[in-house]
């Protein structure tokens, strides 16, 4: 598929164009002086220095990162024991988990969110960063589970059998061979899942309830209050980021190939 | 056999904050009368649902759904194509058009409103160039909606599109090229239909995505217009009417869920496309 083909050049420009143009437009305003409209009137660094001053952002970080770190933490763990589980052993009803365990990938996350809510407020539990933190969890581990299944894939079973003949348990070679061989999967996952948490406000806007405050949702009453250089250099950073996260996590996922690469040679 | 119980942890959160909510919500919930002194399960708020008012949300939803998808297929095909032809600076170019879906869903929507809003750039740009007189409301239309929609499901086609080209036997195409056959006749005749199952899969998955969308019609549709996702946050939220909003939900679940099924059944098909 060598052919020079120019039609398809041309629309891929245009596309990655219109892509990156409305993000840029909004870095680029984000070191504008002026406080209204598009004209430019010099370069200045004043709205980055009111958003380093504003507690409510910075309470609404932190907030963020306690909620999405305590729930990456547990829905990789829970994750990853998922991924093992269906990928090194049979057991009847198995197609069930994996279809459930499919499923909230599929489900639309206001859905989740709704049946949250409903759910909470059955059970008569309150509204909160619980709710918020337990329901980012049941998002997060298919996707968990998906990206270190497909790591453990590449594994050479070859390694587990010998560490077994070598007199080796089941807990051994568990924790000696198969989850260290898969760690940079494992890590490429929690990226996405810490990712995919970061940056939800759907689920998190219904199972928050009043009183909390994480920073998609301080984004969002930002945004109802209209387009404000504050909210230019707060976006800005949080692209940084997300392309940050991004890198991370394809090089980690790099590495995972690269891992099993190793084995092979060996 | 201490390992077998590995998958339980998970299965059972799952079970418990995935499955058993989403159940209580579709299946039970739905079918609660909200009259004083009604009693047993009743189906009147889906008869609810089947007010004017609501039919024209679904409709609309669908509709935005349904194009958004649409697009999707149409400038995804022609990019994902592109990336596979680049065979080197695959992994580069699709991180570029992977790249946006690491960002906040509710910046991407934001970067529009910056564009497109009275005293945004596009008015901007058409005043300075005598296009226009006077600035033109873009936002808060079924036109903003939709390119917000594509534009932050866009990724997810690419990315499905690619996987299914990336399988094709290059040598198919050389062969039909060296047979004589244009490069429209060859993607026409021999690229399309092998990806045929692919392509399903990414309008279905797009289409199932659109239905459930809350911050684009929220942020770009300005309240003007209203899809499926913000009729579910003002019953649960505003008007605390859970079972309505349980209702909706169900149908919303209902058409996922055969999409699920399609979807499975696509999939197959895009397994058996492997070249042999």
């Amino acid at each position: 598929m060598n052919r020079r083909r120019p039609l398809l050049a041309v629309v891929w420009w245009c596309v990655l164009l219109w892509l990156y143009v409305p993000l840029l437009a909004v870095a680029v305003m984000s070191f504008n002086a002026s406080r209204f409209g598009v004209q430019w009137s010099g370069f200045s660094l004043t709205w980055y220095a009111a958003l380093l001053s504003d507690r409510e952002v910075a309470a609404a970080l932190v907030n963020s990162l306690i909620v999405s770190g305590t729930a990456t933490l547990l829905s990789t763990l829970l994750g990853t024991l998922l991924a093992v589980g269906l990928s090194k052993h049979h057991f009847r009803g198995k197609r069930l988990v994996e279809a459930s365990a499919s499923l909230p990938m599929l489900t639309p996350d206001i859905i989740l969110g709704v049946s949250m809510v409903v759910y909470f407020t059955m059970l008569g539990i309150s509204l909160g960063y619980g709710t918020i933190i337990a329901s980012h969890i049941a998002y997060q581990i298919p996707f968990v589970a998906f990206i270190v299944r497909a790591g453990l894939q590449s594994l050479d079973p070859a390694l587990e059998d010998a560490a077994r003949d070598l007199g080796a348990g089941e807990w051994q070679v568990l924790t000696r061979v198969t989850l260290p061989s898969a760690r940079w999967s494992i890590a490429a996952a929690a990226v996405t899942a810490f990712a995919l948490s970061f940056d939800d406000f759907v689920i998190t806007f219904f199972t928050a309830g009043s009183g909390t405050g994480t920073l998609p949702l301080q984004i969002y009453s930002m945004l109802k209050r209209g387009v404000s250089p504050k909210v230019n250099a707060l976006f800005t950073i949080l692209m940084v980021a997300g392309v940050l996260l991004a890198g991370a996590a394809s090089l980690l996922a790099g590495r995972r190939s690269a891992d099993s690469a190793d084995f092979a040679d060996q | 056999m201490l390992l077998a119980a590995t998958a339980s942890p998970a299965a059972l959160y799952l079970l418990l904050l995935f499955v058993v909510p989403v159940l209580l919500t579709t299946c039970y919930t739905s079918l609660r009368d909200t009259q004083p002194g009604a009693r047993g399960p009743s189906l009147a708020n889906f008869a609810a649902l089947l007010e004017p008012v609501y039919l024209s949300v679904f409709a609309t939803t669908f509709r935005l759904a349904l194009l958004t998808a649409a697009v999707c297929l149409a400038v995804g095909f022609p990019v994902a194509l592109y990336i596979v032809s680049r065979v080197k600076a695959r992994p580069f170019l699709l991180l570029l058009v992977s790249l946006p879906m690491w960002t906040n869903l509710l910046l991407l929507n934001y970067a529009w409103i910056v564009i497109l809003r009275r005293e945004g750039f596009l008015n901007h740009v058409l005043i300075g160039l005598g296009l226009i007189g006077e600035p033109a409301g873009f936002l808060f239309s079924h036109g903003a909606i939709l390119l917000g929609l594509v534009y932050t499901h866009l990724p997810y086609a690419v990315l499905i599109l690619y996987a299914t080209l990336e399988r094709q036997d290059p040598a198919q195409t050389e062969a039909a090229r060296d047979l004589g056959a244009g490069a429209f006749q060859t993607l026409v005749r021999v690229v399309a239909p092998q990806a045929a199952g692919g392509m399903t899969v990414a309008f279905l998955f797009v289409f199932a995505l659109g239905l459930g969308s809350y911050v684009t019609p929220e942020l770009l549709g300005g309240g003007k217009v209203v899809m499926i996702g913000t009729l579910l946050q003002s019953q649960v939220m505003e008007m605390g009417n859970l079972p309505l909003a349980a209702a909706g939900s169900l149908c919303v679940m209902l058409v996922a869920l055969a999409l699920l099924a399609a979807f499975l059944f696509a999939g197959r098909q895009v397994g058996e496309e492997r070249p042999r």
